[in-house]
């Protein structure tokens, strides 16, 4: 590609999860409806060399580039415009099209440890021979469905329409505070009595309801009392 | 956003359907007397005969894998039993209820049908989870610390727990989503509440309680008084019976006895003969496997031969022999049958073992089918002897002596290949002569000669797929000991030796 400067802009059209808008189409500025959406129809425009992308997280956006083929160099700058719904509506599903709402992996994080092809029921996942594991069927994934980015015990998945820190590709600033929130070892916790620990988790629920209970009744009165005066 | 409700293709479309669909098989698997568990093949096989074309065969296997453990799971106390709800079936926009490691933490706000199958089931006194994904689920089905299992699911997640479900061989019904797509899917509630509801008058069914008869094994050996025997001689050899060991045998024969006698707990004298006599057996073995392979340390103490010689080591396992003979001489009922049991598999065990120190000294290293038939025989009898003497001792007919035989052999066989296995992954092997992963090696490309440390061997493996060959060889032994399971009469028995076949061939690093 000879344009010395080539902008990609994304308008995140099926849920306005960027703001963008003041960015007007022109020469050098490409915008697309939606980069998620051209990623898995493998839009061969990914392949152009942009010297600036206005998408999402940068963490998102280099991970769907590298999952289309066409991972950007470092010589690409990455605009994080994600407003997560502040900028325009949402124009919902494009055409006939299923949502484009699938994983890709940060391979930066990801240690090939294999749990989401585990875990996912819709084989999405797959390891390839080199052991690494890859997103194959990106439209077997479930709408909205982030499960497997909160088992990964390495925040590597991310779904970039998700709006959850930092399965959205958002910085890892507190990588300690990420770690402490990966769902724990579920062998470890249940332990030797099953029972037992579900009728824990039990208890645990029960005071977690009466206390949001109570918060409930006290927004309640507030209001009332606000009301009154 | 508006999601679209699609009936999952391959489940009848209406409640009408499905019933009358439910009520054949249920009337199939009463026809055919089916015991449970079935396995993944017998459910399969019986599902082809009995799936109309439109309606998908895992569908149906769900449907007779619930009528064959109904009976079971209504025997089954309220307290024992796990209710598991998927979380797609709240409303997914709207629902307020947080999540937790294992799932949601549902606050019966009534948008969904979970909080009230939840509260129904807690105050009949279920412990219920509201689980994320299969991750949960097959973690806590395996490992066997679960009594009864009612669950809500897809068939895409049933199908992941179902192979767990058979091999701890739990209990279960499970009823499948109506629609699928992991957001506001729909069952069919009533049946749910039914199916948490069941519950029968019997007393627990199929129930074998392995920690109380291990505890009663373990006290038959610690009730020995080996000080007020006559001789140093006798008191050597009970020494080396009632110290460390698993106990795996006896235990195994008094659970055949118990899981076929129904008598809960209560043996009579000649079962503790005969366990005692299987273990005196089995020890004898030992003495003499260290003396033949030299080796110095069994249980973590000096073994018998090093503490007192080779020639008393010697003496007190043809001690032990005899007398293993005698307490089964001692069994006043069907003594002749016992002996014909003991006899054949002390003779077969020898020929095992002498094949395989013959192999040692001479080279070139065996071929696969001869490591084979050298596993048949020698590792085979160690399961088959406690499980057909408990039989018999219940009062087993030949029927499922034959049974119990054939299941022995292909069990004995994949535990060996299974230990090979996990000696090679762990890298601890040091002599690969007796390995099946040696004579898969040398299957493919003969090998003139063999020494332990060749520095090659591990490329070799990879390039000839070695490892991944016997896998494959386990799983077919695996099945085979399942298959051989088949025609057993009785459920307790059956899902005990199910049980036994899974946690007998977990790899032991599995997973974290």
């Amino acid at each position: 590609m000879s344009a010395n400067k080539s902008i990609l802009v994304c308008r995140c059209a099926e849920r306005g999860l960027v703001d963008t808008d003041g960015i007007a189409g022109g020469e050098s500025v490409l915008v697309i409806p939606d980069l998620c959406r051209a990623v898995a129809d493998g839009d061969p425009m990914l392949g152009g060399a942009f010297s600036e992308v206005h998408a999402c997280h940068p963490r998102a956006v280099q991970s769907l580039f590298r999952f289309a083929g066409h991972p950007l160099p470092d010589t690409t700058q990455v605009i994080d415009c994600r407003c997560d719904g502040a900028g325009h509506a949402a124009l919902g599903t494009m055409e006939d099209k299923p949502p484009a709402w699938y994983p890709v992996i940060d391979y930066d994080r990801c240690s090939s440890c294999g749990q989401c092809l585990e875990f996912c029921l819709f084989g999405v996942y797959e390891k390839a021979p080199d052991g690494r594991i890859r997103v194959v069927n990106p439209d077997q994934c479930k709408n909205n469905c982030p499960a497997c980015a909160r088992i990964c015990p390495e925040a590597a998945i991310i779904f970039p329409k998700s709006v959850e820190v930092p399965i959205n590709g958002a910085e890892i600033d507190d990588e300690a505070a990420v770690r402490a929130n990966i769902r724990v070892n579920v062998d470890e916790i249940l332990g030797d009595d099953v029972y037992a620990a579900l009728r824990a988790r039990k208890q645990k629920r029960k005071a977690l309801l009466n206390r949001k209970k109570i918060e409930r009744a006290l927004e309640e009165r507030r209001k009332c009392s606000g009301g009154d005066q | 956003m508006k999601m679209e409700k699609t009936g999952v293709h391959g489940i009848p479309s209406t409640l009408q359907e499905r019933d009358s669909l439910r009520l054949r098989v249920e009337t199939y698997a009463d026809q055919q007397g089916l015991v449970p568990p079935l396995s993944m093949e017998e459910l399969r096989d019986h599902a082809l005969e009995l799936a109309p074309s439109s309606v998908s065969v895992d569908y149906v296997m769900v449907l007779l894998n619930n009528a064959v453990w109904r009976e079971t799971v209504a025997s089954i106390p309220y307290e024992r039993r796990l209710l598991l709800l998927p979380q797609c079936l709240r409303d997914f926009k709207n629902c307020p209820a947080e999540m937790d490691e294992f799932g949601l933490l549902c606050e019966e706000c009534g948008r969904c049908n979970i909080g009230e199958l939840q509260s129904l089931a807690e105050d009949l006194g279920y412990v219920v989870l509201v689980a994320e994904g299969s991750t949960v689920v097959t973690r806590l089905l395996d490992g066997g610390k679960v009594d009864a299992v009612i669950g809500v699911s897809c068939l895409n997640a049933l199908e992941k727990s179902f192979p767990h479900m058979a091999d701890g061989a739990i209990p279960g019904l499970a009823i499948p989503l109506n629609a699928g797509g992991c957001i506001d899917t729909t069952t069919d509630v009533e049946h749910v509440r039914n199916a948490i509801r069941l519950r029968s008058d019997a007393s627990w069914v199929n129930q074998v309680d392995t920690a109380r008869i291990r505890e009663m094994v373990e006290g038959w050996f610690s009730a020995i008084e080996i000080d007020s025997m006559d001789t140093r001689t006798e008191q050597i050899a009970y020494e080396w019976v009632c110290g460390e060991g698993k106990r795996w045998r006896p235990y195994l024969l008094a659970c055949t006895y118990d899981a076929l006698s129904g008598a809960d707990g209560i043996f009579p004298e000649k079962v503790r003969r005969l366990a005692l006599a299987v273990e005196c057996f089995h020890k004898a073995s030992l003495i003499h496997d260290d003396i033949e392979d030299d080796d110095e340390v069994r249980y973590n103490a000096p073994t018998l031969h090093c503490q007192y010689g080779i020639p008393v080591a010697l003496n007190a396992g043809d001690f032990l022999v005899g007398e293993g003979y005698r307490l089964i001489a001692s069994v006043p009922s069907r003594t002749a049958d016992l002996m014909r049991i003991a006899v054949e598999n002390h003779r077969m065990l020898c020929v095992g073992q002498g094949e395989e120190l013959r192999g040692l000294v001479d080279t070139p290293p065996f071929t696969a089918a001869q490591l084979i038939e050298i596993f048949r025989r020698k590792t085979a009898p160690a399961f088959g002897a406690a499980l057909r003497l408990g039989a018999l001792a219940a009062g087993g007919d030949d029927r499922l002596d034959a049974a119990l035989r054939r299941f022995s052999e292909s069990l004995g066989i994949a535990y060996q290949i299974h230990d090979d296995l996990e000696e090679y992954r762990s890298g601890e092997e040091h002599d690969l002569r007796a390995s099946i992963l040696l004579a898969l090696a040398n299957d493919q490309r003969p090998l003139e000669w063999y020494a332990p440390d060749s520095p090659n061997l591990d490329h070799v493996f990879r390039e000839m797929m070695v490892e991944e060959k016997a896998a494959q060889l386990l799983e077919h032994y695996k099945n085979e000991a399942i298959r051989a399971l088949n025609p057993l009469a009785s459920a307790p028995l059956k899902s005990l030796l199910r049980r036994t076949t899974s946690k007998m061939l977990t790899p032991a690093g599995g997973r974290a």
